[in-house]
């Protein structure tokens, strides 16, 4: 096909007016050639007439000598001596054909003899019959394959004593002066029809003589009206191809016109189609340069249609390039914040180089996020997020401070060490707990930071910033404010999907086992419960640290099936506690995750009903803080089925008195960090103490955990603390140890403890 | 004119001879019924006188035309060809029962030519085309030239089996041919017989040379 539309107009100009000059042709060549077959056929009668004019004219001319020869006196005498002297009648035949300018001479009497010169051609038979006495004869007359005009005159002396027969040939030359009398070339030929049958006579030329081989001819025939009846015919003819020889000239010249003209519109159409396909191959390769990216305009300058496209053409590119730096913005940047998105970011990172150390990557998370979204609202959240991420703008940061998620902050700088890295990121959080005001509204942040080192091998930037995430939760869980990446504490990050396959085998095979850590009641110095606490024994890496797998169990989906592993597991222990004759309640940790799932409820069902006096379960105060509503409703229904609840790790996260005293708990177990190096008579003590009646002002009792010496124990016992936990006491022990000392060692413990007390 | 100036001599004589003679008239008449003139009649048998002279006979030339146009003539009869015009005339016949050339002429001349064998002499002038005439030559004992009423009277004809016969120059047929009849003449009284003849041409049309 023809793919050019230069060619596409070109052929189809060219084509209409092949056509055209086709129709004209058409309509012409009858014209033309009707017209010179009719100039030809009239060149043609008007020979003819002028034959039959010369025809005449020496016809009579013949007729006239024969007629006044045949009077002659001295002829008639040898005439009337015919019989008795022909030889002297030869003699006088001859004698008037020369001086009448003949060809042919005969007597002929009235019987029907004929006295002719010596070697004269004979004459048809017929012939004498034909003529009359009373006046001349005349026609044409063969004799052989020659054809004469011949006239008859009676010989009368007075009466008829015979008739005198001249005759001069109708012969080639005859035929030449005949057609030179034309203005045309024609071709004259004498013929005779013999029974149905053209015979030569004579001709003009050699040319088209031939019947059987006549070409196509304009034919003008006139018959010669024989002596004795012979059918004589003069044939004009004028060859077709001569006759229209001046149509074909002018049809040649149309030809050469209509190939001209041919010629001179599809240059032209060759020259519209380029005026048109130009800006038409500039749109097209405009808009090959948009496919790559590239929004360059079209220069036309005419005003016609194509000038019109290639305005809009215009337009639409500028439409598309804005739309696609508005695109590309948005997808380089945070919608809420406007701060450049973790996209963005690792691209800065990747193109990132730094002349001194290293680059290094910090995350920086807020805390107690979710409390602050909710109090001053999403809109707002925005705007303090964008201004701490203008805080931690520095001219010499490697990549613009971008939002990872949530309350997440990413930079990227370059130090010389991890101990650089940790001072700088302590400056940028110092930055960003200066206090800040949003719509009027003062707004303090506190906030954690986690770090990691680019170019690590076989590091890069995603990963970089996933470590330094990583980092800012070894930092929350650990409570310190700075913590750079532990790729020791975080494990394989490869081998931990495989990790999740091995729990579910080792909760199967007995890898898994419960640890106890009991709790001593300060009141009664007895031990009133335990706590179960899930224990890995890796065949291979050894023991899997609980931190590590449970987080990646919640995170994986997985904590479910720990869970229920663990829960029937304390339900076992528990009984063998109590077969032991220890009659202590087990407490197991329910993961946040749990609490808003529905099959977890079915799932206490199955294996704990009924068990309220043997089961506590114990839930982090940021697990209910994460989703209030839901956790509440959870921790509703477990109540509702008469099981105690623990709140675990009091004091460590926000801790929210509203939905403190919402919390149907029977416990409040005081976190660790509140309890460690506890002093009397100080701010914390007088914290603890505060805490310790709260508890008890909602109906709970308090727990102390990690307790690791005795005074802090004693301080808590005078704080009205009602249990405790810790080191001091007792670590998380197997089972058999548990019973072990419990039934060997725990007299001791208690005593020590109310020693203390 | 002339015949007729001869003709009651011959019958005196005749009755004189034999008393034994009837009148005889032929008429002479184309199919159609038109007269023709010219014709000659001949009546042949034995008989014991002729009604034809030898001598004196003429056929003249007056009004570039022959006089009579046509004679008839016993066997050895003169004919004088005086000229009464004013023009010269060269007379002629190639006929072979007497051919004869009278060369030019003048007016108040006479030639004269014998004819001794019967038969027909054409007569013509070879300076006037026109000038035809013609001279037959019998031995017939009565002999006559039918008028413009296409009649020919003859007068004592004597009796007995007769043939009559009839000729004209331009007849259709044998030029010399002639159209007979055997009739038998009384002894008295008159004879009527009427012959119908074919010619070929009018009369006049060898004038048309
Ligand atoms: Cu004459």
């Amino acid at each position: 096909m023809i793919v050019r539309l230069r060619t596409k107009l070109a052929l189809l100009y060219g084509g209409l007016f092949g056509l055209v000059m086709i129709a004209i042709a058409f309509g012409v060549y009858p014209i033309v050639s009707t017209s010179a077959f009719n100039a030809a056929r009239g060149q043609l009668e008007a020979t003819s007439n002028a034959f039959q004019r010369l025809e005449a004219l020496q016809m009579s001319q013949l007729r006239d000598n024969t007629r006044i020869s045949a009077t002659d006196f001295g002829f008639r005498s040898a005439v009337a001596l015919a019989k008795a002297d022909p030889a002297t009648v030869r003699t006088a035949l001859a004698n008037l054909r020369r001086r009448i300018g003949g060809d042919i001479a005969y007597l002929v009497l009235p019987d029907g003899e004929v006295v002719a010169e010596t070697n004269a051609p004979s004459l048809p038979p017929g012939l004498p019959d034909s003529l009359t006495d009373g006046d001349v004869t005349q026609g044409g007359l063969v004799l052989g394959q020659i054809a004469y005009r011949a006239v008859a005159a009676p010989v009368m002396a007075p009466n008829l004593i015979g008739w005198l027969l001249v005759g001069t040939r109708f012969d080639d030359a005859q035929m030449k002066s005949l057609v030179s009398l034309s203005s045309i070339p024609i071709h004259a030929q004498l013929l005779e029809r013999r029974d149905n049958e053209l015979i030569h006579l004579s001709h003009s030329s050699e040319a088209g003589s031939d019947p059987q081989q006549a070409r196509p001819a304009i034919v003008e025939t006139r018959a010669i009206a024989g002596i004795n009846g012979a059918d004589l015919q003069l044939r004009l003819s004028y060859p077709l191809e001569t006759a229209l020889a001046p149509m074909r000239s002018l049809l040649g010249l149309l030809l050469g016109m209509g190939l001209l003209g041919l010629a001179v519109l599809g240059l032209a159409a060759w020259l519209l189609a380029r005026s048109i396909t130009r800006p038409i191959a500039a749109l097209e390769s405009a808009t090959r340069s948009i496919e790559d990216g590239k929004y360059d305009r079209v220069q036309v300058a005419s005003r016609d249609e194509i000038g019109r496209l290639a305005n809009s053409f215009n337009l639409m590119a500028g439409a598309i390039e804005e739309r696609t730096r508005t695109i590309t913005y948005q997808a380089m940047h945070d919608r809420e914040t406007g701060l450049p998105n973790r996209e963005c970011f690792e691209e800065a990172l990747q193109r990132a180089v730094t002349a001194t150390g290293h680059i290094y990557v910090g995350v920086i998370g807020m805390d107690r996020f979710t409390h602050i979204r909710d109090a001053i609202g999403y809109e707002r959240t925005g705007r303090l997020l964008a201004a701490l991420g203008e805080r931690l703008a520095a001219p010499d940061a490697v990549a613009p401070p971008a939002r990872l998620s949530g309350e997440l902050l990413v930079v990227a700088f370059a130090a010389r060490s991890g101990a650089e890295a940790e001072l700088r990121l302590a400056e940028m959080l110092d930055a960003t707990e200066q206090p800040i005001k949003i719509g009027g509204q003062r707004i303090d942040v506190a906030a954690k930071a986690g770090f990691a080192r680019l170019s690590e091998p076989g590091a890069n930037g995603q990963s970089a910033v996933e470590r330094a995430s990583i980092a800012l939760d070894q930092a929350r869980r650990a409570h310190t404010r700075v913590s750079a990446f532990n790729a020791e504490a975080y494990g394989d990050p490869a081998g931990n999907l495989s990790l999740m396959g091995d729990m579910l085998n080792a909760l199967a095979s007995g890898d898994m086992f419960l640890a106890h850590q009991p709790k001593l009641n300060l009141r009664t110095g007895k031990f009133d419960g335990t706590e179960a606490l899930i224990r890995w024994r890796h065949p291979q890496r050894g023991m899997i640290r609980p931190d590590l797998f449970v987080t990646m169990a919640e995170e994986t989906g997985h904590i479910r099936p720990l869970t229920e592993w663990v829960l029937a597991q304390a339900i076992k222990d528990q009984e063998t506690l109590a077969a032991a004759g220890l009659a202590l309640r087990v407490s197991v940790n329910i993961s946040g995750r749990l609490l808003g799932d529905p099959s977890f409820e079915q799932v206490i069902d199955r294996l704990a009903e009924g068990r309220t006096e043997a089961l506590c379960f114990e839930i982090t105060e940021t697990a209910v803080m994460n989703d209030p509503q839901r956790a509440m409703k959870q921790l509703g229904k477990l109540a509702e089925r008469g099981f105690p609840l623990s709140i675990d790790d009091y004091g460590s996260g926000l801790s929210s008195l509203s939905y403190l005293k919402m919390i149907p708990a029977r416990e409040l177990k005081i976190d660790r960090s509140l309890v460690a190096g506890l002093e009397a008579d100080t701010r914390d003590a007088f914290l603890l103490r505060s805490t310790i009646d709260l508890g008890h002002g909602l109906g709970m009792k308090v727990v102390a955990e990690g307790i690791e010496d005795e005074r802090t124990l004693a301080v808590l016992q005078g704080l009205g603390c009602d249990l405790a936990q810790g080191y001091l006491i007792s670590r998380p022990v197997p089972l058999p140890d548990l019973i072990r000392f419990l039934k060997a060692d725990a007299d001791i413990v208690s005593r020590r403890v109310r020693a203390s007390a | 004119m002339i015949r007729r100036r001869f003709i009651p001599l011959f019958a005196a004589l005749a009755m004189h001879a034999s008393a034994w003679a009837a009148d005889v008239r032929v008429e002479v008449r184309s199919p159609g019924g038109a007269p023709i003139a010219n014709a000659v009649v001949t009546i042949s048998g034995p008989a014991t006188t002729t009604a034809l002279p030898a001598d004196g006979w003429v056929m003249e030339q007056k009004g570039l035309a022959f006089h009579p146009f046509v004679l008839v003539v016993p066997p050895g009869a003169t004919v004088s060809f005086p000229n009464h015009d004013q023009t010269r005339h060269h007379v002629y016949s190639f006929s072979p029962a007497g051919p004869f050339e009278l060369k030019l002429y003048g007016s108040g001349e006479t030639r004269t030519v014998r004819f001794p064998k019967a038969g027909t002499i054409a007569i013509g002038c070879n300076i006037h085309d026109q000038m035809t005439a013609f001279i037959r030559v019998t031995d017939a004992p009565w002999a006559a030239v039918t008028d413009a009423s296409g009649v020919a009277t003859f007068h004592d004809v004597e009796a007995g089996d007769r043939s009559i016969n009839v000729w004209h120059p331009y007849q259709k047929g044998a030029p010399d041919a002639t159209l007979g009849r055997e009739s038998m003449i009384p002894a008295a009284g008159s004879v009527t017989q009427t012959f119908l003849l074919s010619i070929r041409k009018p009369l006049d049309l060898h004038s048309a040379y």
